[in-house]
């Protein structure tokens, strides 16, 4: 009587022990994955069609008002942009220049950062640099007395990547503005072209200035030359350089192909102060496009927790959808009460808060591991386990049978 | 006893049979599920094709900006090939123009320093020792042990952790083209990571969806330098990726020559080919389909596959310059300053200039008393906008605590099981000692 109970007790002591086990194991090898929402956001993509229908219908009509958005000379949109002003020399020991950099950059940037504050956040900064050279020596031109460089070929001559102009440690997008200043050996220095410009755009990078100085003033002076009067004019290069690339000049591109001459005598005085509707525009294309991207991010942070099950899924990742389609519902809000400038900064919350859910260092998906990986490292640990329950509860229902027999 | 030995073998075999059937029949399920059709390749065939206009004027692509990844993932003396292919990379793509803030380098070893180096500081890729690759201009990204599977993801995706320096990040958009490189050994489906970790093509295959579903890329080339690569692209899926390899499965890619001063092979035959194309042509006058053409099974002594099904352009119209280049594209700027019909106004306005300039230089003497006590760097910074959300250290802490609790449960539970059981053992123990004494009386009475 007493044997056998014991046995009995061995037999069940191991069970329950191996089905207590198996939640330790499973908690402890499974993948944490919150509940993220995104019902609101995959209505929105399968409605698209239906304006009416869907939950956010003044968007579309935004979308509409702004046209297709092209990123060609246009820098990535974002809430906040970094602006680097570099004066660059070629030769230390012909020229050493100088500038009053917050003087210019109070004199004509500032009040254009001021306008167009409620887009994106600015960050200015400048520096003077030497021994710039060029990839090719420029072409001489003996009847004007001068070098030039064809138009055509900018970028054989001229590469900035060359030029190791270092920026700070941040992920914003920089702007790089540049103003080249050439040796006497090469100077007077001019970009040859129809339009008579010695200045350049690079699309999604910044813009450069070749400026030459004035050689009555090196033969007076020995010491640095102070070259802030002179580069006024720049700034104002700089300034439409800066409109082209955050976007903001895309209407006025039509008046200026009609009237080129025409404008260019009354340039610096247009120019200085931007128009109310250039900028009630750029706040609306800002905002579409903020909004656009948002959407996007979302739904593709959707599609990739579905497409990858082993991916880790914090909690910090449904807070933050849920913050960027608040944001969206308040833009929405916004828009219906006709305030954009509501709207635009309930956009740029919404981007940062998908953008920082999608690029989370902990959304890292778990590095591939199928199921057939699974069961041969499992099998190999719950079957020798399994065996000896199965082997005690045999033997305890032989004994039972034997025991009947006697009897 | 011989029969309950055969039935312990029967029961052990029916347990492992039940597992492995249970785990065959889900393979299966999941093998049809994937539903994956082979890439098409495109072998190697002998072509002439010359072209005698600038093929970088005409077929330039879509993309704006160039970035290059070069990846080294060998460590030790022995490999010293690896590091060698991918200096020669990347000497070859900083001549062609694209920026050190535009290159990630991962080198797994630092070979110029090694103590079996004779050439201190140097590292070659030919024999004869003409070119030291290692200079002193380079900018070694991720090095040592930082080269590992879940940093190389972490560039591809852009998850990285918020301290990360800039020059460690790959900061594309939808207008970059990337240069992807890798070498190493690898194996079917593989490249093994520093003798410790592998990456898979599902890895990467995810990873490059990932980009995609961000738009962190406009184009990609992969080029593969090991053993086996042409299965490591198998899985990729997303759009705009051109991938080549330099040998096909059961092969392997070997070396070019060895150097008999340092000891060891100096370079692979996939990369000495490749940047022997690049010395020996214009870059700026090729395409793609010339660079992969060169690829000769008699070269490499192996078979480089390419896979252009993803890829939009055809190769032939595809300019070298557009993965291994960054070629600038320059916007002429409207002036400020009168046009040259007008001449006369030029020497007017000169002449107010100088003027200008000798009133301004009044000015000047009252501006520059403030500027001294300044500094020239002049910064504008404006507080962003703070976002309400939970930090990470919470949402951690509260998993712990979830996972904490319900371990914690457990654990209660299988302790509570066990001290039951101990207590009934005793009691089966004492009544055993009654048993003893039933003998002993028994035995008296006998």
């Amino acid at each position: 009587m007493f044997s056998k109970s014991k046995r009995v007790n061995i037999v069940i002591t191991f069970v329950l022990l191996f089905i207590a086990g198996i939640p330790v194991w499973w908690n402890t090898t499974t993948t944490y994955r919150s509940n993220v929402d995104f019902t609101e956001i995959n209505e929105y993509y399968n409605l698209k069609d239906n304006i009416t229908q869907s939950k956010w219908p003044l968007f579309k009509q935004l979308f509409n008002q702004v046209g297709p958005i092209q990123h060609d000379i246009e820098v990535k949109t974002a809430t906040e942009y970094s602006l680097s002003f570099t004066l660059l020399n070629s030769d230390p020991s012909d020229i050493i220049p100088k500038w009053d950099f917050p003087y210019l950059s109070n004199k004509y940037i500032q009040p254009f950062i001021e306008q167009i504050s409620d887009i994106a956040n600015f960050t200015v900064q400048s520096k003077i640099s030497h021994y710039a050279t060029l990839l090719k020596s420029p072409l001489y031109d003996s009847k004007e007395n001068s070098y030039y460089i064809p138009s055509a070929f900018l970028s054989e001559y001229i590469n900035p990547n060359e030029w190791q102009l270092d920026t700070p440690s941040t992920n914003q997008p920089t702007l790089n503005f540049i103003i080249y200043i050439p040796k006497t050996t090469q100077s007077p220095l001019y970009i040859r072209s129809n339009q008579n410009s010695n200045s350049f755009l690079i699309p999604q990078w910044g813009g450069i200035i070749i400026h030459n100085v004035n050689n009555n003033k090196n033969k007076n002076n020995n010491g640095p030359i102070d070259l802030t009067n002179e580069l006024e004019d720049q700034m104002v290069s700089f300034k439409y350089q800066l409109k082209e690339l955050l976007g903001i000049n895309n209407e006025n591109n039509k008046n200026n192909n009609k009237n080129n001459e025409k404008k260019e005598k009354k340039y610096l005085e247009k120019d200085i102060i931007l128009s109310n509707d250039e900028i009630d525009s750029t706040i609306k294309r800002y905002t579409a496009e903020n909004i656009n991207v948002s959407i996007s991010t979302l739904y593709s942070l959707s599609s990739l927790i579905e497409s990858l099950p082993n991916m880790l899924v914090l909690d910090n990742i449904r807070d933050q959808v849920k913050v960027a389609i608040e944001s969206l519902g308040r833009a929405h809000q916004c828009l219906e009460q006709s305030d954009y400038n509501c709207a635009l900064q309930a956009s740029k919350q919404s981007l940062a808060s998908s953008e920082s859910a999608f690029f989370d260092k902990n959304m890292l998906s778990q590095l591939y591991f199928p199921d057939e990986h699974k069961y041969a490292v499992y099998t190999p640990l719950f079957v020798p386990v399994c065996f000896p329950i199965i082997a005690g509860i045999f033997q305890e229902f032989k004994h039972y049978r034997n025991k009947k027999l006697k009897k | 006893m011989k029969k309950t030995t055969f039935r312990f073998y029967l029961v052990f075999l029916y347990a492992i049979l039940v597992l492995y059937i249970g785990g065959i029949e889900d393979a299966i399920s999941n093998g049809g599920a994937m539903g994956y059709e082979q890439p098409k390749t495109n072998f190697y065939n002998g072509g002439n094709g010359k072209a005698d206009y600038n093929v970088e004027h005409f077929f330039r692509g879509e993309h704006t900006n160039n970035w290059a990844l070069l990846v080294c993932t060998s460590r030790f003396w022995f490999n010293y090939r690896h590091i060698a292919n991918v200096l020669g990379f990347y000497r070859t793509v900083k001549k062609l123009g694209i920026p050190d803030s535009q290159i990630i380098l991962m080198l797994a070893d630092d070979m110029a320093c090694n103590p079996r180096n004779s050439y201190a500081g140097s590292i070659f890729n030919n024999e004869n020792h003409k070119l030291n690759l290692y200079g002193d201009n380079i900018e070694v990204d991720y090095r040592g042990y930082e080269v590992n599977v879940e940093n190389f993801i972490r560039v591809l995706t852009g998850r990285h952790e918020p301290e990360v320096a800039r020059s460690k990040r790959l900061l594309t958009d939808d207008k970059s083209n990337i240069l992807i490189f890798l070498t190493g050994h690898g194996g079917d489906e593989f490249l093994k990571f520093q003798d410790n970790e592998e990456i898979s093509s599902h890895d990467l295959a995810d990873a490059f969806k990932q980009m995609w579903e961000k738009k962190r890329y406009h184009e990609i080339l992969f080029m593969v330098d090991t053993c086996q690569a042409n299965t490591l692209y198998t899985r990729f899926n997303s759009p705009n990726i051109l991938a080549i390899g330099s040998s096909k499965f059961g092969e392997n890619s070997y070396s070019h020559h060895s150097d008999p001063e340092l000891g060891v092979a100096v370079i692979d035959r996939f990369t000495y080919y490749t940047l022997e194309f690049f010395e020996s042509v214009d870059p700026h006058n090729v395409t793609l389909y010339q660079l992969f053409n060169t690829y000769s099974p008699q070269k490499l002594q192996s078979h480089s596959e390419y896979r252009t099904d993803l890829f939009n352009r055809p190769l032939d119209q595809v300019p070298v310059t557009d993965f291994f280049g960054s070629v600038m594209r320059a916007d002429l700027t409207p002036s400020t300053i009168v046009n040259e019909k007008q001449k006369d106004e030029k020497v007017e306005k000169d002449e107010t200039t100088v003027n200008n300039n000798n009133n301004n230089n009044n000015n000047d003497n009252v501006k520059k008393q403030t500027p001294k006590t300044k500094q020239i760097s002049y910064r504008i910074t404006e507080k962003p906008t703070s976002i309400q959300v939970q930090n990470n250290k919470d949402s951690e802490l509260n998993l712990f605590n979830s996972k904490f609790i319900t371990s914690a449960l457990i654990f209660l539970v299988v302790f509570g099981l066990l001290s039951w059981s101990s207590d009934f053992v005793k009691s089966n123990l004492i009544l055993n000692t009654n048993d003893l004494k039933d003998l002993k009386s028994k035995s008296k009475q006998i």
